[in-house]
């Protein structure tokens, strides 16, 4: 009896223990108003998933916050001297997840799989891969069709996927399903999903090949899809939520009084900016084919105004592209050749042959903080230039529809500059026209495609400038009316996180302060 | 009994037909790609097209329909174009987490509601009445949106009792149940006291007094079963628009429940997901419909299943 009652009892104090060291596992939990719907981060375009990318896989090579291009599972690369091969030597020693070795062959199938599915988001990226070619077990080159001055930018946000398990089973890869996982190199694995919640949970990788002496003390990261922004807020102040993206305007001021908490607010890549629809669709009528219809519109509009008093920060765009990203002249942007005045404005729309005729405004919803209000003032700035101005407000699929069918004067949408590099921005919606604006300068095309095909870092950031240039003087085909600002909030004992101004935040080394 | 339900279960496939028609159709009315929306927004109209065809959106309306149903009959809901996940599986995982929600929040309304309707009804213009129609009040005017971020403050933000937001056991639903719960027991309230007043007025609750029966009984036994006929009927209505999703309150405390995966769906134009939903909702509203007249037969012996 003596005997069971001991072992009871080292039962009891066994699972106590277990209990107690279960519930010492350090839980790092963050939200943003974005549901992880699935895991393929090739076919994905939004900023949150390239975050949650970072914790499971790696990159070839890595962006820093500082913008500085620096290696990761490459160690080091080359470029042919026609600027068609590049060539890259792989670190060893590397593993996924699932076992598998990280090689040649690695890096052979992420590419080629963005080759033979172009439907796939992150393939319109990589339209000028040709190939890419095993050298040897650990050295690999992609081929171009033509040069291309960005591929190293892209590349810190292309993740490479393991081989074997990509051939063996497609694209059930990417499912997380019946205890499969997709598996990368990163150091966190991807543990649980909810796909009706959209959270997500991810367990350290203690075998991760880059922890060196900076691994973290976070066994867990939980990511919360939290849509509604007072209960981000709340969630954070009640201490459920370490960190917070996206913090509303109106509670960032009452956040930073909070002892114990970190408020910080990015300028990012990211401009929200007017699209124009400047050739009828028939032989109506469209006022922005004039370019002085736009530049009324250019000096109509309160960039300061919807700063200062609407979008709650940010900066008034003096320049196609935020002062974060390549290609931005600090010097032509210092003296904006624009100022906002009602009077110049109806001077630019005297000019034209427009008689009142209803400007069809369209704005998504749910796209960019407060959207509504910022297109209310236009609205407002418009009239009292002198439009007529029709504003419909609409859900973003709907919204994404009319603007493919062309069918609108003028629309307001948001886009950011991934990696600060303004490739992908202007090859795939100024040059090909996708939103159907119908604008076409022979002269920005060509400045474009020279600015692509340039590989010299110097000699390609004055081509851009130069693109821009010419953007700006014609403010076509996208006028930008101001640079945004993202506010995340953190309690102050949380470090480590790797904030580019893109909004790609790395949460990879994120670690508790003791 | 039994030929009644099977009646009803017979009109139930009516209903049901009648619904993924009509979902169907106003979805097909609905502006918006669902093949623009999972390409990126850069693709070219031919790229958008060829998405389009696969997804077979470009059938005759009868044949995407036919197809449909097929499928349904089959038991296959299709999957979601945007999980790349079985639609039954989404369906699955939350609607539980919906009728959780649902059952702890009509609990915490009758537990509330009932006590409260009964003896406001019996004391008629005394304090007790007045507090107890002030509650009511109370509870129809403030939304559920404002008690559940006032809840929030609180008893997550300023007590730190409760966890904020989540899903898990009683201290997670606690918030959004109660959030939820308060306008239906204001409903209910207000309802079970005026059936009590117009019943305790009627000439056979005088004659109970009258054959001496105490009034304990009489309420309980006279009184109340007839008074609440008509709450019952609002309990139905009521459980089955809960299971349709308080989304509002889903969102508040990122709860993963039926409501808030809806609305998701709908917004991403994600057709096949949105049709099964409703679906399955309208089944159950429909069923939980028959288990209020059952339960409204059986206590009260003058409706006949006939």
């Amino acid at each position: 009896m003596k005997r069971i009652l001991t072992c009871l009892l080292a039962a009891v104090l066994l699972l106590s223990s277990l209990g107690a060291l279960a519930a010492e596992e350090r839980v790092f939990v963050f939200a943003a108003p974005f549901k992880v719907t699935q895991w393929d981060p090739q076919n994905e375009n939004k900023t949150m998933m390239y975050a949650l990318s970072k914790l499971t896989y790696n990159t070839l090579a890595y962006l820093t916050p500082e913008n500085k291009i620096v290696p990761e599972l490459a160690t080091e690369w080359s470029t042919s001297e026609d600027g068609l091969v590049w060539t890259f030597k792989l670190r060893e020693g590397v593993k996924f997840h699932n076992g598998e070795d990280f090689n040649a062959d690695s890096v052979v199938a992420t590419f080629s799989r963005m080759i033979n599915k172009p439907e796939l988001v992150q393939a319109a990226f990589w339209k000028t891969l040709k190939a890419a070619e095993k050298v040897s077990d650990y050295e690999v080159s992609l081929v171009l069709s033509e040069p291309w001055g960005a591929i190293m930018t892209q590349l810190c946000d292309t993740p490479i996927l393991p081989a074997k398990a990509l051939a063996e089973m497609g694209d059930a890869f990417f499912v997380v399903d019946g205890g499969h996982v997709p598996a990368g190199t990163g150091p966190w694995k991807v543990d649980k999903w909810l796909a009706t919640s959209g959270d997500a949970e991810f367990v350290r990788f203690d075998d991760f090949w880059g922890w060196g002496d900076q691994k973290t003390n976070i066994d867990r990261i939980v990511y919360r899809a939290v849509i509604e922004d007072t209960s981000r807020v709340n969630g954070l102040q009640a201490g459920d939520l370490q960190m917070i993206d996206a913090v509303p305007v109106e509670e960032a001021e009452k956040l930073k009084t909070e002892p114990g908490l970190m408020v910080q607010d990015i300028l990012g890549t990211s401009i929200i900016h007017l699209g124009f629809r400047t050739k009828p669709l028939t032989d109506e009528y469209r006022v922005f084919e004039d370019i002085n219809a736009r530049l009324a519109v250019h000096h109509a509009i309160d960039r300061t105004g919807i700063v200062e008093f609407i979008a709650g920060g940010g900066k008034p765009a003096a320049w196609p592209c935020p002062d974060t990203v390549l290609g931005y002249d600090a010097e032509k942007a210092a003296v904006p050749e624009w100022t906002e005045d009602y009077a110049m404005a109806k001077e630019y729309l005297g000019k034209t042959n427009y008689s009142g005729q209803t400007i069809r405004f369209i704005v998504p919803t749910g796209v960019f903080a407060r959207s509504k209000e910022v297109a209310q003032v236009i609205e407002d700035n418009l009239t009292q230039a002198g439009f007529k101005v029709s504003m419909e407000i609409m859900e973003n699929a709907t919204f994404q529809s009319e603007r493919a069918s062309g069918n609108y004067d003028l629309y307001l949408q948001r886009y950011p500059f991934p990696g600060g590099d303004p490739d992908s921005v202007v090859t795939q919606r100024w040059l090909n026209d996708a939103h159907k604006s119908a604008y076409v300068n022979e002269e920005l095309n060509a400045k474009i495609l020279e600015a692509k095909r340039e590989s010299d870092p110097v000699k390609r950031e004055q081509l851009l400038k130069e693109m821009f240039a010419i953007a700006w003087a014609v403010q076509a085909p996208h006028m930008a009316v101001y640079q945004q600002v993202t506010t995340v909030a953190y309690r102050s004992d949380v470090k480590g996180l790797r904030m580019r101004a893109d909004n790609v935040f790395d949460y990879s080394h994120v670690y508790f302060e003791e | 009994m039994l030929k009644f339900i099977a009646k009803r279960l017979w009109h139930t496939v009516f209903v049901l037909i009648g619904v993924t028609m009509l979902t169907f159709l106003l979805l097909k009315l609905t502006s918006g790609s669902p093949a623009r929306l999972l390409l990126s927004d850069t693709a070219t109209e031919a790229q958008v097209y060829a998405k389009e065809v696969e997804m077979g959106l470009h059938d005759p309306l009868y044949v995407q329909y036919f197809h449909y149903i097929r499928d349904v009959l089959r038991g296959d809901l299709g999957t979601s174009y945007f999980f790349k996940v079985p639609n039954s599986r989404l369906i699955s995982q939350s609607l539980p987490a919906t009728g959780y929600l649902t059952m702890v929040a009509m609990g915490i309304a009758l537990i509330v509601s009932i006590p409260l309707g009964i003896i406001a009804g019996m004391k008629r213009g005394s304090v007790t009445d007045l507090v107890a129609m002030f509650f009511a009040m109370l509870g129809q005017s403030i939304s559920s949106v404002v008690l559940g971020l006032l809840f929030m403050l609180i008893f997550a933000v300023n007590l730190k009792w409760l966890p904020s937001m989540g899903y898990g056991g009683l201290a997670f639903v606690i918030m959004p149940a109660t959030s939820l719960a308060m306008q239906m027991a204001a409903l209910i309230t207000r309802m079970l006291r005026s059936g009590m007043v117009d019943v305790l007025q009627e000439d056979y609750i005088a004659a109970t007094y009258a054959k001496g029966i105490s009034r304990r009984e009489i309420v309980t036994k006279y009184a109340l079963r007839n008074a609440i006929l008509p709450v019952i009927t609002i309990i139905g209505l009521q459980v089955g628009t809960f299971l349709g999703g308080a989304i509002v309150t889903e969102q508040i405390f990122a709860w993963p429940g039926i409501g808030s995966l809806t609305v998701q769906a709908i917004g991403n134009r994600d057709f096949s997901l949105v049709q099964s939903i409703l679906l399955i909702i309208s089944a159950l509203f429909v069923g939980i419909n028959l288990l209020v007249d059952i339960i409204y037969t059986l206590v009260d012996p003058r409706m006949s299943f006939n």
